[in-house]
Protein backbone atom coordinates (compact mmCIF):
# COMPACT_ATOMS: atom_id res chain seq x y z
CA UNK A 1 0.00 0.00 0.00
CA UNK A 2 1.24 3.46 -0.79
CA UNK A 3 1.58 5.79 2.19
CA UNK A 4 0.69 8.97 0.43
CA UNK A 5 1.08 11.20 3.47
CA UNK A 6 4.44 12.75 4.31
CA UNK A 7 6.51 11.40 7.16
CA UNK A 8 9.60 12.86 8.80
CA UNK A 9 12.95 11.12 8.65
CA UNK A 10 14.09 10.72 12.25
CA UNK A 11 16.84 8.17 11.90
CA UNK A 12 19.21 7.08 9.16
CA UNK A 13 21.37 4.01 9.48
CA UNK A 14 23.25 2.95 6.38
CA UNK A 15 20.42 2.51 3.87
CA UNK A 16 17.60 2.16 6.35
CA UNK A 17 15.42 5.04 7.43
CA UNK A 18 13.01 5.48 10.31
CA UNK A 19 10.05 7.67 9.39
CA UNK A 20 7.81 9.35 11.93
CA UNK A 21 4.13 9.81 11.05
CA UNK A 22 3.11 11.19 14.42
CA UNK A 23 0.87 8.34 15.49
CA UNK A 24 3.32 5.69 14.32
CA UNK A 25 6.81 5.12 13.02
CA UNK A 26 7.68 3.03 9.97
CA UNK A 27 10.92 1.89 8.49
CA UNK A 28 11.93 2.40 4.88
CA UNK A 29 14.53 -0.03 3.65
CA UNK A 30 15.68 1.85 0.59
CA UNK A 31 15.40 5.20 -1.10
CA UNK A 32 15.34 6.38 -4.67
CA UNK A 33 15.95 9.89 -3.31
CA UNK A 34 19.58 10.66 -2.63
CA UNK A 35 21.20 12.78 0.09
CA UNK A 36 18.38 12.48 2.58
CA UNK A 37 18.86 14.12 5.97
CA UNK A 38 17.21 13.73 9.33
CA UNK A 39 14.31 16.14 9.41
CA UNK A 40 13.42 15.71 5.73
CA UNK A 41 9.80 14.95 4.91
CA UNK A 42 9.34 12.06 2.52
CA UNK A 43 6.76 9.87 0.81
CA UNK A 44 7.15 6.14 1.19
CA UNK A 45 5.64 3.50 -1.03
CA UNK A 46 6.05 -0.09 0.08
CA UNK A 47 9.02 0.68 2.33
CA UNK A 48 10.78 2.62 -0.41
CA UNK A 49 11.28 6.37 -0.10
CA UNK A 50 10.13 7.65 -3.47
CA UNK A 51 9.93 11.39 -3.00
CA UNK A 52 10.98 14.26 -0.78
CA UNK A 53 8.59 17.07 0.13
CA UNK A 54 9.54 20.59 1.28
CA UNK A 55 8.77 20.96 4.96
CA UNK A 56 6.25 23.78 4.59
CA UNK A 57 4.25 21.84 2.00
CA UNK A 58 4.39 18.66 4.08
CA UNK A 59 3.13 20.37 7.21
CA UNK A 60 0.34 22.11 5.34
CA UNK A 61 -0.77 18.85 3.71
CA UNK A 62 -0.59 16.95 6.99
CA UNK A 63 -2.89 19.54 8.51
CA UNK A 64 -5.39 19.07 5.68
CA UNK A 65 -5.30 15.30 5.96
CA UNK A 66 -5.43 15.50 9.74
CA UNK A 67 -8.59 17.58 9.62
CA UNK A 68 -10.20 15.13 7.23
CA UNK A 69 -9.32 12.22 9.47
CA UNK A 70 -10.57 14.01 12.59
CA UNK A 71 -13.91 14.46 10.88
CA UNK A 72 -13.91 10.76 10.03
CA UNK A 73 -12.74 9.69 13.48
CA UNK A 74 -9.39 8.38 12.28
CA UNK A 75 -5.86 9.02 13.47
CA UNK A 76 -3.22 10.49 11.18
CA UNK B 1 -1.16 4.08 -31.49
CA UNK B 2 -2.36 2.51 -28.27
CA UNK B 3 -3.15 -1.16 -28.35
CA UNK B 4 -6.87 -1.69 -27.93
CA UNK B 5 -8.00 -4.70 -25.96
CA UNK B 6 -11.55 -5.60 -26.75
CA UNK B 7 -12.13 -7.08 -23.33
CA UNK B 8 -11.32 -3.93 -21.34
CA UNK B 9 -14.54 -2.13 -20.55
CA UNK B 10 -15.05 1.50 -19.54
CA UNK B 11 -15.41 0.57 -15.88
CA UNK B 12 -12.36 -1.65 -16.00
CA UNK B 13 -10.27 1.14 -17.48
CA UNK B 14 -11.52 3.58 -14.84
CA UNK B 15 -10.61 1.03 -12.17
CA UNK B 16 -7.19 0.26 -13.64
CA UNK B 17 -6.17 3.87 -14.11
CA UNK B 18 -7.77 5.17 -10.92
CA UNK B 19 -6.86 2.63 -8.25
CA UNK B 20 -3.31 3.86 -7.66
CA UNK B 21 -4.59 7.24 -6.53
CA UNK B 22 -7.23 5.85 -4.21
CA UNK B 23 -5.27 6.56 -1.05
CA UNK B 24 -5.00 10.23 -1.99
CA UNK B 25 -8.79 10.24 -2.35
CA UNK B 26 -9.16 8.83 1.17
CA UNK B 27 -6.68 11.32 2.62
CA UNK B 28 -8.59 14.21 1.09
CA UNK B 29 -11.96 12.90 2.20
CA UNK B 30 -13.22 12.22 -1.31
CA UNK B 31 -13.93 8.56 -0.61
CA UNK B 32 -14.28 6.54 2.57
CA UNK B 33 -11.86 3.98 3.94
CA UNK B 34 -14.58 1.42 3.25
CA UNK B 35 -14.60 2.39 -0.43
CA UNK B 36 -10.82 2.09 -0.49
CA UNK B 37 -10.94 -1.34 1.12
CA UNK B 38 -13.51 -2.49 -1.43
CA UNK B 39 -11.30 -1.28 -4.29
CA UNK B 40 -8.36 -3.24 -2.92
CA UNK B 41 -10.56 -6.27 -2.46
CA UNK B 42 -11.70 -6.16 -6.09
CA UNK B 43 -8.08 -5.81 -7.17
CA UNK B 44 -6.93 -8.73 -5.06
CA UNK B 45 -9.71 -10.91 -6.44
CA UNK B 46 -8.92 -9.68 -9.97
CA UNK B 47 -12.52 -8.61 -10.39
CA UNK B 48 -13.84 -5.50 -12.09
CA UNK B 49 -16.08 -3.43 -9.81
CA UNK B 50 -19.55 -2.50 -11.07
CA UNK B 51 -19.88 0.70 -13.03
CA UNK B 52 -21.86 2.61 -10.41
CA UNK B 53 -19.18 1.93 -7.80
CA UNK B 54 -16.19 3.06 -9.89
CA UNK B 55 -18.09 6.08 -11.17
CA UNK B 56 -18.85 7.13 -7.61
CA UNK B 57 -15.33 6.50 -6.30
CA UNK B 58 -13.62 8.20 -9.23
CA UNK B 59 -16.29 10.85 -9.66
CA UNK B 60 -13.89 13.70 -10.43
CA UNK B 61 -12.17 11.72 -13.17
CA UNK B 62 -15.56 10.71 -14.58
CA UNK B 63 -16.59 14.35 -14.76
CA UNK B 64 -13.35 15.29 -16.50
CA UNK B 65 -13.57 12.37 -18.94
CA UNK B 66 -17.02 13.53 -20.02
CA UNK B 67 -20.08 11.90 -21.47
CA UNK B 68 -18.30 9.41 -23.73
CA UNK B 69 -18.25 6.35 -21.51
CA UNK B 70 -15.82 4.23 -23.45
CA UNK B 71 -12.45 2.69 -22.62
CA UNK B 72 -10.90 4.91 -25.29
CA UNK B 73 -12.22 8.02 -23.57
CA UNK B 74 -10.61 6.97 -20.28
CA UNK B 75 -7.33 6.31 -22.00
CA UNK B 76 -7.48 9.60 -23.88
CA UNK B 77 -8.12 11.54 -20.67
CA UNK B 78 -5.11 10.12 -18.89
CA UNK B 79 -2.83 10.38 -21.90
CA UNK B 80 -3.86 13.86 -23.03
CA UNK B 81 -5.40 15.78 -20.14
CA UNK B 82 -4.51 14.35 -16.74
CA UNK B 83 -1.05 15.89 -16.45
CA UNK B 84 -2.25 19.27 -17.67
CA UNK B 85 -4.91 19.31 -14.95
CA UNK B 86 -2.24 18.49 -12.39
CA UNK B 87 0.06 21.22 -13.69
CA UNK B 88 -2.77 23.72 -13.38
CA UNK B 89 -3.43 22.46 -9.86
CA UNK B 90 -7.14 22.07 -10.55
CA UNK B 91 -9.45 20.64 -7.90
CA UNK B 92 -7.78 18.72 -5.09
CA UNK B 93 -4.35 19.06 -6.69
CA UNK B 94 -4.33 22.54 -5.26
CA UNK B 95 -4.24 20.99 -1.78
CA UNK B 96 -1.47 18.51 -2.47
CA UNK B 97 2.29 19.10 -2.18
CA UNK B 98 4.14 19.52 -5.47
CA UNK B 99 5.95 16.22 -5.05
CA UNK B 100 2.70 14.30 -4.62
CA UNK B 101 1.26 16.05 -7.65
CA UNK B 102 4.29 15.01 -9.70
CA UNK B 103 4.00 11.43 -8.47
CA UNK B 104 0.35 11.40 -9.55
CA UNK B 105 1.12 12.12 -13.19
CA UNK B 106 0.56 9.77 -16.10
CA UNK B 107 3.50 8.54 -18.14
CA UNK B 108 4.47 5.77 -20.51
CA UNK B 109 7.63 3.74 -20.53
CA UNK B 110 9.27 0.68 -22.00
CA UNK B 111 10.33 -1.88 -19.45
CA UNK B 112 14.09 -2.38 -19.53
CA UNK B 113 14.46 -4.47 -16.37
CA UNK B 114 12.33 -6.10 -13.73
CA UNK B 115 13.33 -6.14 -10.04
CA UNK B 116 11.96 -9.07 -8.14
CA UNK B 117 13.83 -8.00 -5.06
CA UNK B 118 12.30 -10.37 -2.55
CA UNK B 119 11.14 -7.85 0.00
CA UNK B 120 8.18 -6.63 -2.04
CA UNK B 121 5.32 -8.98 -2.96
CA UNK B 122 5.27 -7.58 -6.50
CA UNK B 123 7.83 -6.57 -9.14
CA UNK B 124 9.32 -3.14 -9.68
CA UNK B 125 9.58 -2.26 -13.35
CA UNK B 126 12.51 -0.17 -14.48
CA UNK B 127 11.33 1.80 -17.49
CA UNK B 128 12.63 4.31 -19.95
CA UNK B 129 10.42 6.90 -21.58
CA UNK B 130 10.09 10.53 -22.57
CA UNK B 131 11.07 11.69 -19.09
CA UNK B 132 14.13 9.44 -18.99
CA UNK B 133 14.67 6.50 -16.69
CA UNK B 134 11.97 5.79 -14.16
CA UNK B 135 10.28 2.98 -12.29
CA UNK B 136 6.77 1.67 -11.77
CA UNK B 137 5.45 -0.63 -9.09
CA UNK B 138 3.57 -3.71 -10.21
CA UNK B 139 1.49 -3.43 -7.09
CA UNK B 140 -1.97 -3.51 -8.64
CA UNK B 141 -1.28 -4.92 -12.09
CA UNK B 142 1.73 -6.90 -13.18
CA UNK B 143 2.83 -9.77 -15.38
CA UNK B 144 4.52 -7.41 -17.82
CA UNK B 145 7.74 -8.32 -19.61
CA UNK B 146 10.94 -6.58 -20.62
CA UNK B 147 10.22 -4.75 -23.83
CA UNK B 148 6.57 -4.06 -23.00
CA UNK B 149 5.47 -0.47 -23.20
CA UNK B 150 3.25 0.28 -20.25
CA UNK B 151 1.01 3.06 -19.02
CA UNK B 152 2.00 4.35 -15.60
CA UNK B 153 -0.11 6.33 -13.13
CA UNK B 154 1.08 7.42 -9.71
CA UNK B 155 4.21 5.32 -10.11
CA UNK B 156 2.12 2.19 -10.62
CA UNK B 157 2.02 0.06 -13.74
CA UNK B 158 -1.47 0.18 -15.22
CA UNK B 159 -1.54 -1.79 -18.47
CA UNK B 160 0.44 -2.76 -21.50
CA UNK B 161 -0.06 -0.36 -24.35
CA UNK B 162 2.37 -1.74 -26.93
Amino acid sequence: MCLSIPGKVIEIEKDKFMIDYGSEKRQAIMSVVEDLKIGDYVIISNKIIISIIPKNQAIKYLEIVGNVRKENGRKL
Amino acid sequence: MLEKKMEESYEEMLFMYGISCAENLVNLGKITQDDYDKLMDYNQKKEVPPRDFVERVFATAVERIGDEKTPEAVERYFRERHNEIIDKREGSYDLMPDSLCELCKYSEGVIVAIDNNGFLPFPVYRVTGKTGNDFAFGMYFNGFKVGDKIAIHNKSAVRKIA
